[in-house]
């Protein structure tokens, strides 16, 4: 695992302590943003101030637990990176409803229930690898920044209310957004490492200036106590058959959101990243439904990883675990301190729009840089393009598949929920027809090296390999097969074949003539000019440079040469 | 210019008579989705049906030409490409509004303006090079994909449209499953023909649904067979007060037309590295002619179609005797005004169908090119708050709405916000980006890692592309260490790495002696023998790590450069 060169600290580094708890705060009050769901939730219910309050403070210890669980670096629980979970707009809406219909109960019932789904999906992923190449696991990564990014401008029109922004609005979010940007790409150090907390505390004093809090923000905050300890006495858990489908398919998009974040993670510590690692995906799903189980069983709303603050790690450079544990401390801090978290829930929406904004772009990025790694054919062009269509048309016209059956509308709420499931079932059915072994014949009178790389090309495209591997391997092969023509004079064509899965590619050449003996040493100059035997010799090393493994057989007068690249 | 693998004919190729032909009927039938633009503004008129037969008979002639001009290259106009005109959405708002303040004649007259504008920013494109780089070419074309098809669904799901219906669901669906799957599975003429075969699918089975429109059909009925299409009718006029509106819709017209004519040129190139300002500069003059041209004659502004450039990376079609053969049935189509009459009806799923099907290669053409370059966080957030604006006034329209008046036409179009946030971003980011850097390296303990970080940390902020950094990198250790075990260099090397488009130089300087750089390797006896020979092993091995070695003396001190072509 390399460190690319715009990560100061990465996953397993050790920053020093004020980077620590800077970059920590940073996060929770990114993720603060997302505590508003919470109170919708309750506001839905009807619960009084001190009930809100104490279940705020369950939320905010739930949190601690989940960036904890997320960052563990062993076990089965966790993915080892700085993915904390905050509260989501994937369960909003199904909790939304819970409440109505049947109360508080219902909403941690349900809940309960998700998490579970959640956790039996992390199960099944790693038999799912092949349905989930890196193009789609791109696709998920960038249409998680989209969605991220039509949030942080909804937010900021404070979108579904009367209020529009004004000219003070205005001025607060370009005066934030201006403020992170500018300490981001022309400052170094500490000023770069905690520019979005810089940012938003410059658009707090500017709205106060401005008198953009009011009367009743200044109240929210003094009529909360200094201290609060969480009660339980609320919680009950009750289960109903019809919002098994809503809940479920949240979890699916749950799972979908941390897969696509703990991909984001992995490669933003790796510059030489070359798949989802579904190890570390798995467990850090499970960590993710075991925080939701956990948020249900003590009395709250599901959580889900935050694509934000994997945004935020990536444009501050910050990555490291023991920023997760800070965050967790934190977060278990604030819980008791319940003023703190009055002030930051509060947040001006201008200021909590420009942070988004910021996370977006690098999340959207990650994925355009995840979905190009690959060569894509015209099959994975639709799968990518299609399913980016679909997913952007609910996001823009979302009345417009009003007309679909009730227990299909679930999956049609949501971009991020859509295009996944569009682009794998497209997948699924496009990968009918791909042959894992593609095969050609050359005659060794006219090598045709344009022939050869066009083969290799369309091959490579059709399997989704990575383009850097392929063009060695091109190279490699019209290279090979000239060294076998001149030392081995085969007889009739030399046929090739090449065989791909998403680890190895293994190139094939078989030939009717003598096998090549395949030295680890250069023979001397003496044997070549001796005999015919050296001369082979010679073509036998110069083959084992092309490749990562080279060997040769002999069987009945067919020799095969099998030259393999690792992927 | 090596042809990619997925080419079946490329811009050069020839190719047999009916291929040309059908592929030719395929464009045509992609294209015609586009008539329903005249028709629009036609109807805010009143237009009675024998002056829209009329005109639409001029506009498929004007189309022709279009298309003719942008594929040749005569004297200074056509990018050479197969790259047909379309009627476009880019001009149908300040079209709209011509016709309801000034009628035909300011919308003919305001288009003859527009088109003349756009002819005369194409000079200017070559000096705006260096604010355009590669990755704000791919967000065009990006965006230009996006909003093709958001332009799709909307014909679908927009405000003002009626729910979509079961039958169109379906005959959406088998329109764009037939589309697809005859491209996916298909071989041969099926591939090549993918989007008519599933266009004439939809017709039918849109006829058999009852989706052909049946307000509209009179518009086919009456149109007769033969026809010789009448000029007399047309007439011109000029508002200043509308200049801005169809200015700003000229600006994104060519935008557009770069954006597209650079897919052309990516997908007729394996070893595409970045857009031909020549080719583009060309194709945007012949784009505004084109526009000039259909304000002479009588029709609305045209402009390059992308969904045309993207059904030929499709199909594996890009010969410019397509574009021929699209021009000459186009001609052809203004004598016999049933035609078009009956292309302009295409039931809306069969249109959404299409497009869908069309941009999904350009979407994907747009992420490769802006990821043909390293991305450091200016640039990332130069593509990804570009693209966040760009989304946000599509999905959110009350932005343009509450905008001041005379912004809004700028934030009205997705396309020209988000490549004006990038432009801006660009210039601004820009302050701060040296183009030479340096880094001071000991030769006594050579620490790679840091060589490459220099390097890649580098490449990012110029927005290199990778491979030609990966390559450097590489290269710059090795020399390194070449130089300190050959040429034994007193104190620390220096490394100055200077980019721009074109080139890369890296250059070492160190003080010692000098580098012979033989062009042969030294036989073994001279390397044994002397130190001499020793060093111009060195030198004969540096040779490899780069496109162009030299080595200069000067004052005990020596300077190598490496140079690579980027």
């Amino acid at each position: 695992m390399r460190k690319p060169t715009g990560i100061v600290y990465a996953v397993n580094e050790a920053p020093p302590f004020g980077v620590v708890v800077l970059s920590a705060l940073q996060q929770a009050g990114l993720m603060s943003i997302n505590l508003i769901y919470i109170i919708l939730v309750m506001r839905e219910v009807g619960a009084t101030p001190e009930l809100t309050e104490s279940v705020m403070s369950i939320s905010l210890l739930v949190l601690a637990l989940g960036a904890v669980l997320q960052a563990l670096p062993r076990g089965p629980i966790g993915s080892g990176f700085l993915c904390q979970p905050v509260p989501t707009a994937v369960y909003l809406v199904p909790s939304l409803i819970a409440a109505k219909a049947g109360g508080l109960s219902l909403v941690f019932g349900m809940t309960v229930f998700a998490g579970l789904v959640e956790v039996a999906l992390s199960r099944a992923l790693r038999k799912l690898r092949p349905l989930f190449p890196p193009e789609i696991a791109g696709l998920v990564v960038a249409l998680i920044g989209v969605a991220t990014g039509a949030v942080a401008i909804r937010t900021f029109l404070a979108a579904g209310t009367s209020t529009i922004p004004g000219a003070s609005d205005a001025t607060v979010a370009a005066a934030t957004l201006g403020t992170m940007v500018a300490l981001n790409v022309w400052t170094r150090g500490g000023l770069r490492l905690a520019c979005v907390l810089i940012g938003m505390i410059v658009g707090y004093i500017l709205t106060a200036i401005l008198g953009g809090f009011g009367h009743a923000d200044w109240e929210t905050v003094a009529a909360t106590p200094w201290m609060t300890f969480p009660r339980f006495d609320h919680v009950g858990l009750a289960f109903d058959t019809s919002l098994v489908i809503p809940f479920g398919v949240a979890a699916v998009a749950a799972t979908l959101k941390v897969m696509g974040n703990v991909t984001t993670c992995q490669k933003l510590n790796d510059a030489d990243w070359v798949r989802p690692d579904m190890t570390s995906i798995g467990r850090g799903v499970l960590a993710d439904g075991l925080t939701t189980v956990v948020a249900g069983a003590v009395g709250t709303t599901g959580v889900n990883s935050a694509t934000m603050c994997v945004g935020l790690a990536n444009a501050t450079g910050v990555a490291s675990r023991q920023v997760a544990y800070a965050v967790g401390a934190g977060l278990a801090i604030l819980a008791f301190f319940p003023q703190l978290g009055a002030v930051l829930s509060i947040m001006p929406r201008a200021v909590a729009g420009s942070a988004l904004l910021i996370a977006a772009s690098f999340i959207f990025v990650n994925g355009l840089e995840i979905m190009t790694s690959r060569l894509l054919d015209a099959r994975r062009t639709f799968v990518v393009g299609l399913s980016f269509m679909g997913a952007l048309g609910v996001e823009q016209f979302p009345g417009a598949f009003a007309r679909f059956p009730g227990w299909i509308q679930p999956l049609l709420v949501s971009s991020i929920v859509l295009g996944p499931v569009l682009a794998l079932l497209l997948n699924a059915i496009f990968r009918l027809g791909v042959r894992k072994t593609q095969k050609m014949v050359v005659e060794p009178s006219r090598i045709d090296s344009a022939a050869i790389e066009d083969y290799m090309e369309t091959s490579g495209a059709g399997w989704g390999a990575r383009r850097d591997i392929i063009d060695r391997a091109s190279f490699n092969l019209s290279q090979s097969i000239e060294v076998i023509v001149e030392s081995c004079d085969p007889q009739g064509p030399l046929e090739i074949e090449a065989t791909f899965d998403e680890f190895n590619l293994d190139l094939r050449v078989s030939y009717v003539g003598p096998t090549l003996e395949l030295p680890e040493k250069r023979p001397s100059n003496e044997e070549i000019m001796a005999s015919e035997e050296g001369q082979r010799k010679l073509a036998g090393f110069m083959l084992r440079r092309y490749a990562d493994r080279v060997q040769a057989t002999h069987k009945a007068g067919r020799s095969t040469i099998l030259f393999h690249f690792d992927h | 210019m090596r042809k990619p693998a997925n080419l079946i004919y490329g811009v050069h190729d020839t190719l047999p008579l009916h291929v040309a032909a059908l592929n030719g009927a395929q464009h045509v039938g992609v294209i015609a989705i586009n008539l329903v633009y005249p028709l629009l503004v036609f109807r805010v008129v009143d237009a009675p049906v024998q002056l829209v037969t009329n005109l639409l008979a001029i506009g498929m002639l004007v189309l022709g030409v279009g298309t003719f001009l942008q594929a040749s290259r005569l004297g200074p106009v056509g990018s050479g490409y197969m790259c047909p005109s379309t009627f476009t959405a880019t001009y149908l708002g300040p079209s709209l509004l011509a016709a309801k303040v000034g009628g035909l004649p300011l919308v003919f007259g305001m288009t003859i303006f527009a088109g003349v504008l756009e002819a005369a920013l194409a000079p200017l494109l070559n000096r705006l090079r260096s604010i355009f780089p590669s990755e704000i070419s791919g967000l065009v074309i990006f965006m230009i994909g996006l909003t093709g098809g958001i332009a799709g669904l909307r014909s679908l799901f927009g405000a003002q449209a009626l729910p979509v219906t079961e039958v169109e669901w379906t005959v959406g669906g088998l329109t764009l499953a037939t589309m697809a799957a005859l491209n996916v599975w298909g071989k041969g003429m099926a591939r090549m023909l993918c989007a008519l075969i599933g266009l004439v699918t939809g017709y039918i089975a849109a006829g058999f649904g009852g989706l052909i429109d049946g307000s509209k059909i009179f518009v086919v009925d009456e149109a007769p067979w033969i026809g010789l299409p009448a000029f007399g009718q047309v007439s011109w006029s000029f508002d200043v007060s509308f200049a801005a509106l169809f200015a700003i819709a000229s600006i994104a017209a060519a935008m557009k037309a770069v954006g597209t004519i650079t897919v052309c040129q990516r997908m007729n190139d394996a070893d595409w590295v970045r857009p031909d300002m020549r080719s583009i500069m060309r194709g945007v003059l012949a784009d505004g002619a084109s526009t000039a041209l259909a304000g002479v004659a009588g029709a609305v502004g045209t402009n390059s179609s992308t969904p045309s450039v993207g059904l030929a990376a499709a199909t594996g079609v890009a010969s410019r005797k397509v574009a021929f053969a699209i021009g000459t049935i186009f001609l052809l189509m203004g004598f016999f005004p049933k035609l078009p009459a009956l292309l302009a009806v295409m039931p809306r799923p069969v249109i959404v169908a299409a497009l869908l099907f069309a941009v999904s290669f350009i979407i994907i053409n747009g992420l490769q090119v802006m990821s043909s370059r390293m991305l450091d966080a200016r640039r990332t957030l130069v593509i990804g708050l570009a693209i966040v604006a760009g989304v946000a006034v599509e999905v959110f329209p009350i932005i343009a709405a509450s905008a001041p008046k005379a912004a809004s036409p700028l934030i009205g179009s997705s396309l020209v916000f988000s490549t004006l946030i990038a432009l801006v971003l660009n210039l601004l980011f820009r302050l701060g980006v040296k183009k030479t850097a340096t880094l001071s390296v000991d030769g006594t303990q050579i620490d790679p890692k840091k060589i490459e970080d220099f390097m890649e940390a580098q490449g990012a902020a110029w927005g290199a592309r990778r491979d030609v950094i990966d390559r450097a990198k590489f290269n710059l250790t090795q020399s390194i260490e070449t130089i300190v075990e050959g040429c034994e260099p007193q104190g620390p090397l220096e490394v100055a790495a200077s980019f721009d488009e074109f080139n890369l130089d890296l250059r070492v300087m160190y003080s010692g002696p000098p580098l012979e750089l033989p062009e042969k390797r030294p036989t073994n006896e001279e390397i044994m023998e002397s130190e001499e020979g020793q060093r111009r092993l060195a030198g004969f091995m540096l040779r490899r790590y780069a496109d162009r070695v030299a080595a200069t003396h000067k004052a005990g001190r020596s300077t190598i450069l490496f140079h690579f072509d980027h």
